[in-house]
């Protein structure tokens, strides 16, 4: 499904120039749950972000779906996006003028979806992330675990082929944190692609994978 | 889409109210400003620029000793009313009186009979368009050759011009009577024969040398028409 070869990405400043990753490659396939691990600034975020077409890279190839995307024009890359690709952050990043409902729906308006098929599709996801009691609820009254489900409901409600998940338990504490990942799981098991940072030893035991990253490489992989 | 950002928009308003408020109250303040002087400067640019050579014609101002002070003033001409027997109904007329390139320099239309001749003297008139229909003639040519009492005398429309915005745009066009003598304040308009300009200063340089000869303690004065 992912194909990057020798994939590098400099952040530069008037002063310094900074590799963040470094001819890395690697290749995650349909159905897999992937956890990427290592130290702080080792670029796992960097690397997340561009599998998720969010940032640019500055050499190497990336195939998405056996498609070439590296030199996709923003536009390209925003409606690959919002049909493939759904994301799971650490601090939710929720919209808090929008109740539960609605955030959960914006996927949908983005993608075009007509608004009778939308009230079914984020009726259906919010039951099965179990916060349909909170429809009408906005953010701000949700306890953190809450929060990252509804998040989740967000990034699955398009059905999308890939999660990327940045962190997702980073700010739960550990019952909301395993309800999350079991959600996580249980969409894997249905056949989403899963793409997960974290910190969490823990939490990547759930992957089938694990990739671990020092200074923009990968150092190791652990199939689970 | 749009109307996402719409009730995310209003209701982040509606949520924090006193500082939308402010930032609003501020904006309108700002926005009312910007329109108001965007207007005044439009406003004041845009006097006289009918003109078909606005960009060549120039009024002659002078600068007089007036009680130790210096005052810059273009003479205006006089006006009067007309309140003879011999002119029906009885209207506000302005005259005004200039040589006779004064209608070629503001590219003024006769539209019938002649422009004034050269003179020292007010001896016949041009009369305008509204002039004459307040006069009661039909059409201009009925104008020509009728008298108009001024000073005692009786003094003949030679002919009736076009009805000009003599002054701002924004006024309504009175009747006016031309008289071809030399008045006080002289508008002239200057040949832009040359890009850079310098045939200009030269005659412009000329002129002030033959007023200061003529005027020795006034000053000098040029400045664009209106």
């Amino acid at each position: 499904m992912i194909k990057i070869t020798d994939l590098q990405k400099l952040y530069r400043t008037e002063e310094v120039e900074t590799v963040a990753l470094n001819n890395l490659s690697m290749e995650v396939k349909q159905g897999e749950f992937i956890a990427v691990m290592g130290p702080s600034g080792c670029g796992k975020s960097t690397l997340l972000n561009i599998i998720g077409l969010l940032d640019d890279l500055d050499g190497g190839s990336y195939l998405f779906n056996d498609i070439e995307v590296a030199n996709f024009n923003e536009r390209k890359r925003s409606d690959l996006r919002k049909h493939n690709i759904g994301f799971v952050f650490q601090s939710f990043n929720l919209i808090d003028e929008l109740t539960i409902f609605e955030n959960v729906e914006l996927p949908l308006i983005y993608t075009k979806v007509p608004a009778a098929e939308r009230k079914k599709r984020v009726e259906e996801v919010l039951e099965k992330v179990q916060i349909m009691h909170r429809r009408n609820h906005f953010p701000q009254q949700l306890s953190g675990g809450q929060q990252q489900r509804v998040a989740v409901a967000r990034a699955v409600v398009n059905n999308p082929k890939l999660i990327l998940a940045d962190e997702p338990t980073g700010n739960l504490d550990s019952n909301n944190g395993n309800a999350v990942m079991q959600l996580l799981t249980e969409l894997n098991e249905q056949g989403t692609t899963v793409v997960m940072v974290t910190h969490s030893e823990h939490d990547a035991r759930y992957s089938d994978r694990i990739i671990r990253m020092l200074d923009g490489q990968i150092v190791m992989e652990v199939v689970g | 889409m749009i109307k996402n950002y719409l009730k995310i928009a209003w209701r982040t308003l509606v949520k924090n109210k006193a500082f939308s408020f402010i930032n609003i109250l501020g904006l309108t303040i700002g926005i009312t400003v910007c329109m108001m002087i965007f207007l005044f400067i439009l406003n004041e640019f845009s006097f006289d620029r009918f003109h078909k050579q606005e960009k060549d014609i120039y009024r002659v101002m002078r600068g007089v000793n007036d009680m130790k002070e210096k005052v810059g003033m273009s003479f205006t001409n006089l006006s009067f009313i007309d309140g003879e027997e011999e002119i029906k109904p009885s209207v506000n007329v302005q005259i005004r009186w200039g040589d006779p390139q004064y209608i070629d320099v503001y590219k003024i239309k006769i539209l019938a009979g002649r422009n004034v001749e050269s003179s020292d003297t007010i001896k016949e008139f041009l009369i305008n368009e509204s002039y004459a229909y307040a006069l009661g003639f039909q059409h201009p040519e009925d104008a020509l050759n009728k008298f108009l009492k001024w000073n005692g005398s009786n003094m003949p429309i030679v002919g009736v011009r076009k009805d000009f915005h003599f002054q701002s745009m924004h006024a309504l066009i009175e009747p006016v009577v031309f008289g071809g003598s030399i008045g006080q304040t002289f508008h002239i308009q200057l040949k832009s024969n040359n890009v850079d300009g310098t045939s200009w200063k030269n005659t412009i340089a000329e002129i002030q040398k033959v007023y200061n000869r003529m005027y020795p303690d006034e000053d000098f004065n040029l400045c664009i028409s209106g």
